[in-house]
């Protein structure tokens, strides 16, 4: 597919270096380099740590999470035979023990927690565009946990429908619905806060 | 098959080949959002404590000269280092147990007697266990700095790698045990990690005396 090859590229280029970095420091970890693999998780630790902290909404919880999936990594390396790059294997790893914790605190029948603290999300800049960010964060970490799961996953990771359903063990019909709803809700979230700044100003 | 898929391209629009779901105006929005976001503490030291020893005596394996490292040609004056700590553990435990027994006058065994000697020391207040080990790792720690500069570099950073990895899993066991102070397993990971630092400085001043 020429069309979406060329679509790719320019961002593939912008991580061919990463790629075959990782190349390097995954072989050498599954020979038991430790060390290669703290650079792994060096390298990618961020973007892990931003998916679980997006779909979690909690600092703490992201934390344990993003612990659990490279002690999951470190224990699963060795099954990595490179069929994809090495991002795509260990933020799909993620995502699945981000979903196992859900559907575990679900059946303790925990409850979600406040979802007001935006420290986590960063230090907070003075710039308009900044404050943008933290008012889509804030409201994304307000969805209810299905709608918030979904909606990171398709409009932020770029994960499609199918990939989705697959991961989540939902119908295809049911993702497209939870992402309408998100959808509906965050733009509800964002023009409440749009009028009240406007109402402030 | 290689998986080529760009995470996030749909967020350019480039690739349309499912229906979109979200319009254009939030798409942008949430293209706006960093893709990476750094978790406000380092992690590792909590995912080697997590993977056991396993991850940590791997990273003790120097993979660029295809040898052991430092240590392992020295697994003699180990083994000696090693009989010395037990003796010197057992000292500790047969103080402890005699401190219990005058007080307990308890007649266990000396294996049961150990664990529970443990969890006691943490439990009455896990501060003494942190003094008690204290003084020991003071002087190690003194004598390490003392040669630091006859140790090649390499073998300097590894023994600050691995305290660095010891004091963190023992600043999250101490952490983790005044939120669940009567966690026996709490308890006794906080008298693991400093047995395991005082270890470590034993072996390593052990090694640089000799070497």
């Amino acid at each position: 597919m020429p069309e979406e090859r060329d679509a790719i590229s320019s961002t593939q280029k912008a991580q061919a270096p990463s790629a075959e970095v990782d190349e390097s420091l995954v072989e050498r970890a599954q020979g038991g380099d430790a060390r290669a693999f703290e650079e792994l998780y060096r390298t990618h630790v961020d973007r892990v740590y931003a998916l679980c902290l997006r779909m979690s909404a909690d600092r703490e919880r992201a934390e344990r999470l993003t612990q659990d999936a490279f002690v999951r990594c470190w224990e699963k390396l060795g099954t990595f035979r490179g069929e994809s790059r090495f991002s795509s294997w260990l933020y799909r790893m993620t995502v699945n023990v981000v979903l196992n914790d859900q559907r575990a605190r679900k059946r303790r029948h925990l409850r979600l927690e406040s979802t007001g603290d935006l420290g986590r999300y960063g230090r907070p800049a003075p710039d308009r565009r900044t404050e943008e960010r933290i008012d889509v964060e804030r409201a994304l970490a307000a969805l209810p946990e299905a709608a918030r799961t979904v909606l990171v996953l398709y409009g932020i990771e770029g994960y499609k429908y199918r990939e989705i359903a697959e991961m989540t063990g939902l119908a295809e019909g049911t993702v497209k619905a939870q992402i309408h709803r998100a959808r509906k809700l965050l733009e509800e979230a964002l023009g409440r806060d749009r009028e009240g700044t406007d109402h402030d100003g | 098959m290689m998986d080529e898929r760009k995470p996030n391209a749909r967020l350019t629009g480039d690739t349309p080949d499912e229906e979109d779901l979200l319009g254009p105006d939030l798409r942008a929005l949430l293209g706006s959002l960093p893709r990476e976001l750094a978790p406000e503490r380092d992690l590792m030291a909590s995912i080697v404590a997590r993977t056991g020893d396993r991850l940590e005596r791997a990273r003790q394996i120097d993979p660029t000269r295809g040898e052991r490292k430092w240590w392992y040609g020295q697994r003699l004056k180990l083994a000696v280092a090693a009989v010395a700590l037990i003796i010197a553990t057992s000292v500790v435990t047969m103080a402890v147990l005699k401190r219990d027994a005058q007080m307990n006058d308890a007649g266990a065994t000396i294996a049961t007697a150990t664990e529970q000697s443990r969890a006691l020391m943490v439990a009455a207040d896990y501060t003494d266990v942190e003094n008690q080990y204290a003084s020991a790792i003071a002087d190690l720690a003194t004598t390490l700095e003392a040669e630091r500069d006859r140790l090649p570099p390499e073998t300097v950073r590894l023994i600050e790698d691995n305290l660095r990895v010891i004091d963190n899993a023992i600043q999250q066991s101490l952490a983790a045990l005044e939120a669940a102070p009567q966690s026996l397993p709490l308890q006794q990971a906080v008298t693991t990690s400093y047995e395991r630092k005082l270890d470590f400085l034993r072996q390593a001043a052990a090694i640089t005396a000799e070497g």
